[in-house]
C-alpha cells in the first residue's frame, strides 16, 4: 500500500516481539554481546549466533528474506576481514602459499580471522534482535527515564516523522519529474536533482510553518506532551530474570569448556 | 440559543499587506452545523485560524462563548480547548510516531493525567472507528484512516465546536460519506460543527446553514434553497448550482416543469419532488 511496507521501520512495529519489555531486551542484548566478547573460541559466537536467528525469525516472525538482506553487509566486511587476517595476521609455517610476494595463509592468522567472523555474527545478530524488535516509539518513551533532555527527545520526534513525510514528498516529485522526462542526461540530471532538493527545503519551511499551526491548535505550549508506553524495569517478571541467568549461565560455561579451541589445527 | 462563537468585523491583511479577510461578521450558535462555501483561496481555511486564535486579526474581534478573545498564552490554550480544528491535511497534523500517541497529545496538552488522557484519546479512536490502529506510526495508515485519527486528536480535547477544513477532500465516496455520518453524529450529541467546503454537490448534505465567502467576505447566509436560488450571487461567488440542481433548472428553463419550493438540490428531494408529479 505505501512505499514505507519494506522497511527496517516496518518490521520493528510488526513482530511478535514488539510489544515485550524494551528493558528486557535491552538488558539481554547488552549482556550477550559482553560475553559473546569473551569468548576466545569461535564456537559460542556461533551458538549466540543461531539462538538470536532462530529468537528473530521463529519467535518474533521476522521475515527470513529482510533478516538476510540485514545480516549481509555485517557479513560482506567480516569476510573481508578473515581474507585480511588470514594472510597478514598470522604467525608460523605457511599452510597454503599464494605464489605470489611470498603471501600465504597461516593456521593462526586463519584461526583468528574465524573467530573474529564469528564475533560479528554473533553481536551484529544480538544487536538485530533489538534493532529489528523495537519500534522507535518505543524508544523515545524510555528516552526520559534515561534522563535524555526534552528537547532532545521532542526533536527526535517530530524529525522521526518528518523524515517519512519528506521521504513521500521526494518520491512523488520525483516520479513527476520522471514522467516528464527529467535526469535523461547529464545535464538534465543535475538540474533535476538541484530543483528537486531546492524544492523540498522550501516544502520543510511551509511545513514547519503549518505543523507548529497545527500543534498550537492542539494546545502545544513548548513541549510534546503525550501517553507514552509505560515500559519498567520492574515490570519483567521473576521467571524471565531465571531464564536470563540460566542462559548466561549455559554461555558461560560453554566459553569455559570449548576454551581457546579452534576449527583449523594449529 | 446561545452565541458560542462570533466573529466580530474581522479583518485580517497578510504580512505583505494583501487583505485576507475584509470585515466578516460570523456568529454560531450552539448545536448549529454551518458549512462555509468558498472557491479555493477565497479565505475560509485564513479565517478558520482565527477561531482559535493562530492569526491574531489586524483588527476586529473573536468571542468564545460572549468572551472576547485574549492573546495571552492562558486565553489562547483555554480557546484551543473550547475551539478545535481539524486540519485539511491530516499529514499537517498528525506528529507522534503512533496514532495513540498523537491523539492523547491534545488531553495531555489540557493537563490530564497520563490515565486520563489515554481514556480520552481511546474513546475518541472508538468514536471514529479507528481504535484497532492505536499502534500504527502515521505513514502506515490510508488518506481516510489519517483524516479519522486527525478527527480523534480533535474530539479526544473535547471541544465545544469544532471546525473542519475540507474535511472529504481527497477521500473516496465511501470515505466521505463515512466521516459525514460521524459529523451527522456528533452533531446530534451536541458538538456545534463549522465546515468549509468548496464541494457544492456535497453542501447540501452537509448542512442547511451555509455562510458564502468569496474574496474575505460573506456575502449571502442562508438556508441552501436561499444560496442556491441566488443565481447571480452563485455567478459572482464562482461555484455552480450542485448537478442535482442544475437537472431541475434544465426542466424549468427548457420544459417549463416547475416545482413548489424551488429546485431539489439532493437525490431524496429530487426523488419526493419527481414522485409527486409522476
Amino acid at each position: 500500500m505505501s512505499i514505507f511496507e519494506d522497511t527496517l521501520d516496518h518490521y520493528a512495529a510488526n513482530n511478535a516481539l514488539s510489544e515485550n519489555n524494551i528493558y528486557y531486551k535491552f538488558i539481554f542484548v547488552v549482556i550477550t554481546i559482553i560475553i559473546n566478547l569473551l569468548s576466545n573460541s569461535p564456537i559460542p559466537p556461533f551458538v549466540i549466533f543461531i539462538l538470536c536467528s532462530t529468537i528473530l525469525i521463529y519467535k518474533a516472525k521476522v521475515s527470513l528474506r529482510f533478516y538476510a538482506t540485514f545480516m549481509s553487509v555485517p557479513i560482506g566486511f567480516a569476510f573481508i576481514t578473515v581474507i585480511f587476517m588470514a594472510f597478514f595476521f598470522g604467525t608460523g609455517p605457511h599452510i597454503w602459499d599464494l605464489g605470489i610476494f611470498g603471501w600465504g595463509i597461516t593456521a593462526d592468522g586463519l584461526n583468528r580471522g574465524i573467530l573474529i567472523f564469528f564475533r560479528v555474527l554473533g553481536g551484529v545478530s544480538a544487536l538485530a534482535l533489538l534493532i529489528l524488535t523495537t519500534p522507535v516509539n518505543r524508544v523515545f518513551s524510555i528516552m526520559p527515564k534515561l534522563h535524555v533532555p526534552q528537547i532532545l527527545t521532542d526533536l527526535a520526534i517530530l524529525i522521526y516523522r518528518d523524515i517519512f513525510l519528506f521521504l513521500d514528498v521526494t518520491s512523488t516529485m520525483y516520479n513527476s519529474q520522471v514522467t516528464r522526462l527529467g535526469y535523461k542526461d547529464y545535464k538534465s540530471w543535475m538540474n533535476c536533482l538541484g530543483s528537486l532538493a531546492g524544492m523540498i527545503f522550501i516544502r520543510t519551511l511551509e511545513q514547519s510553518d503549518i505543523a507548529y499551526k497545527a500543534l498550537a491548535s492542539r494546545g502545544y505550549n513548548g513541549s510534546l506532551n503525550m501517553v507514552g508506553v509505560e515500559d519498567s524495569v520492574h515490570n519483567i517478571k521473576t521467571t524471565e530474570w531465571i531464564l536470563l541467568i540460566v542462559y548466561v549461565a549455559i554461555i558461560l560455561y560453554l566459553i569455559h569448556i570449548t576454551g581457546s579451541m579452534n576449527i583449523i589445527p594449529v | 440559543m446561545t452565541t458560542i462563537l462570533e466573529a466580530k468585523d474581522l479583518v485580517y491583511n497578510y504580512p505583505d499587506g494583501t487583505e485576507a479577510i475584509k470585515g466578516i461578521n460570523f456568529k454560531v450558535n450552539e448545536g448549529e452545523m454551518i458549512a462555509l462555501l468558498g472557491h479555493n483561496g477565497a479565505g475560509k481555511s485564513t479565517l478558520f485560524l482565527h477561531f482559535n486564535g493562530i492569526i491574531e486579526p489586524t483588527s476586529g474581534t473573536i468571542e468564545i462563548e460572549g468572551k472576547t478573545l485574549k492573546y495571552d498564552k492562558k486565553s489562547l490554550l483555554e480557546a484551543r480547548q473550547e475551539v478545535g480544528i481539524v486540519f485539511q491535511n491530516p499529514d499537517d497534523q498528525l506528529f507522534a510516531p503512533t496514532v495513540l500517541e498523537d491523539v492523547s497529545f491534545g488531553p495531555m496538552n489540557m493537563g490530564l493525567t497520563t490515565e486520563e488522557a489515554k481514556e480520552r484519546a481511546m474513546d475518541a479512536l472508538e468514536k471514529v472507528g479507528a481504535a484497532d490502529l492505536k499502534n500504527k506510526p502515521p505513514h502506515h495508515l490510508s488518506g481516510g484512516q489519517k483524516k479519522r485519527v486527525a478527527i480523534a486528536g480533535i474530539l479526544a480535547m473535547k471541544p465545544k465546536v469544532m471546525i473542519l477544513d475540507e474535511p472529504t477532500s481527497g477521500l473516496d465516496p465511501n470515505g466521505a460519506s463515512n466521516i459525514m455520518q460521524l459529523l451527522y453524529d456528533l452533531n446530534d450529541e451536541g458538538m456545534t460543527i463549522i465546515i468549509s467546503t468548496h464541494d457544492v454537490d456535497l453542501v447540501p448534505l452537509y448542512s442547511d446553514d451555509i455562510e458564502v465567502i468569496v474574496d474575505g467576505q460573506i456575502i449571502k447566509s442562508g438556508t441552501c434553497k436561499e444560496v442556491f436560488s441566488d443565481k447571480p450571487m452563485i455567478e459572482k461567488a464562482d461555484l455552480r448550482l450542485p448537478w442535482i440542481g442544475q437537472l431541475f433548472e434544465k426542466l424549468d428553463l427548457e420544459d417549463g416543469i416547475t416545482f413548489e419550493d424551488g429546485y431539489p438540490l439532493t437525490v431524496g428531494d429530487a426523488y419526493d419532488a419527481l414522485k409527486t408529479i409522476l
